[in-house]
């Protein structure tokens, strides 16, 4: 079984122009967990498959270092790091069948023939791609899913110690990629190699990571897990990139938010915020409304009109108005909301916990 | 009723055209040179040229010379279309410096010779057999470099990334992955190299001295110095079947895998 490596970035830099937009990565540092699943999300540009480039080897920074289990690999070329890479267009030899595209590293390696038949099997299995049927297949003979596999396993021929994927399922159907979703998951914890995946997806970011890196405009804007940046964003692009929120502008005045009876302390985010006068945003995610009065106190009510009514499946967006000048979006289960017609007015409940505040 | 809509008669005419052209300029005058053989023995002539041991010895100095040439204007054009195409980064510059290999194509092939006679005397390689291989090279070149170059111009540079993160250093990627994919350009360099030098007898009647008598130069001999069309023609037709059977295997085989 193979362990994997301690991914360490230090402040690395990377500019340059491709296709007439300027890539760029300013000052990026983050360390991956040995045996880790990590994942880089941010939108198109950010950085993050330069980054990825920059960790296989086949990018040079402009600044700053790399290290792998704490050895500096910076100046290492691709071919002598123990990775194995997926990328977005998979990039399978096209002229090789199945068998020789997984077998590939392992000729280079110079492995013996019966052994690399072995590891073929092995890996083949592992994807679950059975060796009989598959192994001598052309690659064009494979449908997407198939294809996906097969660059996997030939990523993971060689046993590396850290695993690349770039977007690797972003051209496959919803259900194949949540099915590849969950084996590359399964996979991930059997083989324990640290792997790093680049996505624009926050699905497939939350459903895969141990820890992720939101990064916007070349700079990592946090690190953590789904949930702690889920729930507690860093700031509001990363609220609003992981996921639907409410964003509401209001004034602060002596440390203390007061907006159509909702009273928000600063202090209760940062000490030194006791005395804050200025702008702020609130920000509030959707399901954080709900129709029903929570248990406990501390709830705030707010009458407003339903503007709209979105059916979702199990659940059903609210837009509301009437509060405030905001137009508030809410999710409640469809069960609840199935009721409401809209231009009624109804009552909604916020708890003020639920409510983030950032300096505008 | 048939899904398939009949071709425009306007749009026959496109391809009659040149058809009829190349019928009348080429296949017609074949047919011609092979009654011309035909009519003073008819088959024993080509039995008579077939096993007559001049005629073979010169139709297999002609293959070797042919196998030669092609052999060394790959080994010179290979290592000049591959930098060309990965090591040159800037568009204009490829194009300049591909054009610079290119263009004495388009000159004419005497006037080239005459000064190439000037350059191989001072090298004391006139009329001997490297001096005669010299020329074929300089003149075959850009015909192997160009299928070449455009054949490493399509292989996606995606999948030499993906053989460096799998281990290979770049003579691994380019025997294992650059190599392969380019069988179809390397191909078609190699069967018009072959083809074209096979029957070439311009360069070697001019460079070659004693080693310039290809089967070319016996035919033009056997028409113009010594009169004899049957045989000529008997011969020409032999060699121009030998060249449609390398072209048919060619076109059978020589295309390489198919994406």
């Amino acid at each position: 079984m193979s362990r994997g490596v301690e991914v360490r970035v230090e402040n690395v830099s990377k500019a340059f122009r491709d296709r007439g937009v300027t890539q760029a990565l300013k000052g990026v540092s983050l360390t991956v967990r040995r045996g880790e699943l990590f994942s880089i999300l941010g939108p198109s540009g950010c950085g993050k498959t330069t980054l990825l480039r920059i960790l296989a080897g086949l990018l040079k920074p402009d600044e700053g270092r790399i290290f792998f289990d704490g050895v500096d690999v910076t100046d290492t070329p691709a071919y002598e790091r123990p990775i194995g890479m997926v990328f977005q267009d998979l990039a399978l030899f096209p002229h090789l069948s199945v068998y020789r595209n997984v077998s590939f590293s392992l000729e280079i390696a110079g492995w013996p023939s019966d052994r690399i038949e072995k590891r073929v099997r092995e890996v083949l299995q592992l994807v679950r791609l059975p060796f009989e049927e598959f192994a001598h297949r052309k690659i064009s003979q494979l449908s997407g899913g198939q294809q996906q596999r097969v660059a996997i396993a030939r990523a993971l021929a060689r046993e590396p110690k850290l695993l690349l994927l770039d977007e690797p399922f972003s051209h496959l159907d919803y259900k194949i990629r949540i099915e590849l979703i969950r084996e590359l998951k399964r996979l991930q914890r059997d083989t324990g190699v640290t792997t790093i995946y680049v996505t624009h997806d926050r699905n497939e970011a939350m459903l895969l990571s141990d820890r992720l890196a939101v990064m916007k405009d070349g700079v990592v804007q946090q690190v953590g897990t789904p949930e702690e940046v889920y729930r507690s964003p860093a700031n509001a692009f990363v609220a609003s990139f992981m996921g639907e929120v409410n964003i509401i502008s209001a004034r602060a005045v002596n440390g203390v938010v007061k907006l159509g009876g909702l009273e928000i302390s600063l202090d209760r985010f940062s000490p030194n915020l006791g005395n804050y006068t200025g702008n702020v945003l609130l920000l509030l995610r959707p399901e954080s409304i709900s129709l029903a009065p929570p248990a406990g106190d501390g709830a705030l009510k707010l009458r407003v009109q339903l503007a709209e009514k979105l059916f979702l499946g199990p659940y059903t967006k609210l837009l509301l108005e009437g509060w405030e000048d905001v137009r508030l979006e809410a999710l409640a289960p469809t069960r609840e909301a199935m009721p409401l017609e809209p231009g009624s007015v109804v009552d909604v409940y916020v708890e003020a916990s639920e409510v983030k505040v950032y300096l505008d | 009723m048939s899904r398939r809509a009949p071709l425009p008669s306007a749009l026959v005419l496109l391809a009659a055209v040149p058809l009829a052209y190349v019928l009348a300029t080429f296949y017609l005058p074949l047919l011609v040179m092979l009654a011309e053989s035909l009519k003073p023995q008819g088959l024993s002539l080509y039995v008579y040229v077939l096993f007559n041991p001049d005629y073979a010895a010169i139709m297999a100095y002609s293959l070797v010379l042919a196998v030669v040439t092609t052999a060394s204007t790959f080994l010179v054009a290979l290592p000049a279309a591959y930098y060309l195409s990965f090591h040159v980064e800037d568009e204009k510059r490829k194009s300049r410096l591909l054009a610079a290999f290119t263009v004495p194509m388009l000159v004419n092939f005497l006037l080239k010779a005459y000064a190439l006679m000037n350059v191989l005397s001072v090298l004391g390689l006139a009329n001997t057999y490297l001096g005669m291989v010299v020329g074929m090279v300089y003149e075959y070149l850009p015909y192997m470099l160009l299928p070449l170059f455009s054949s490493f111009e399509r292989v996606e540079r995606r999948l030499l990334e993906a053989a460096q993160a799998l281990g290979a250093r770049s003579h691994h990627t380019f025997l294992r992955v650059v190599l392969p994919l380019s069988l179809p350009g390397i191909a078609s360099g190699v069967a018009l190299v072959f083809l074209m030098s096979f029957t070439e007898f311009i360069v070697p009647a001019m460079l070659g001295g004693v080693y310039g008598y290809t089967m070319g130069y016996l035919i033009w001999d056997l028409f113009l110095k010594y009169r004899n069309w049957p045989v000529g023609s008997a011969l020409a037709f032999m060699v121009t079947l030998v060249s449609l059977a390398i072209v048919y295997f060619y076109t059978r085989w020589g295309l390489g895998y198919e994406a």
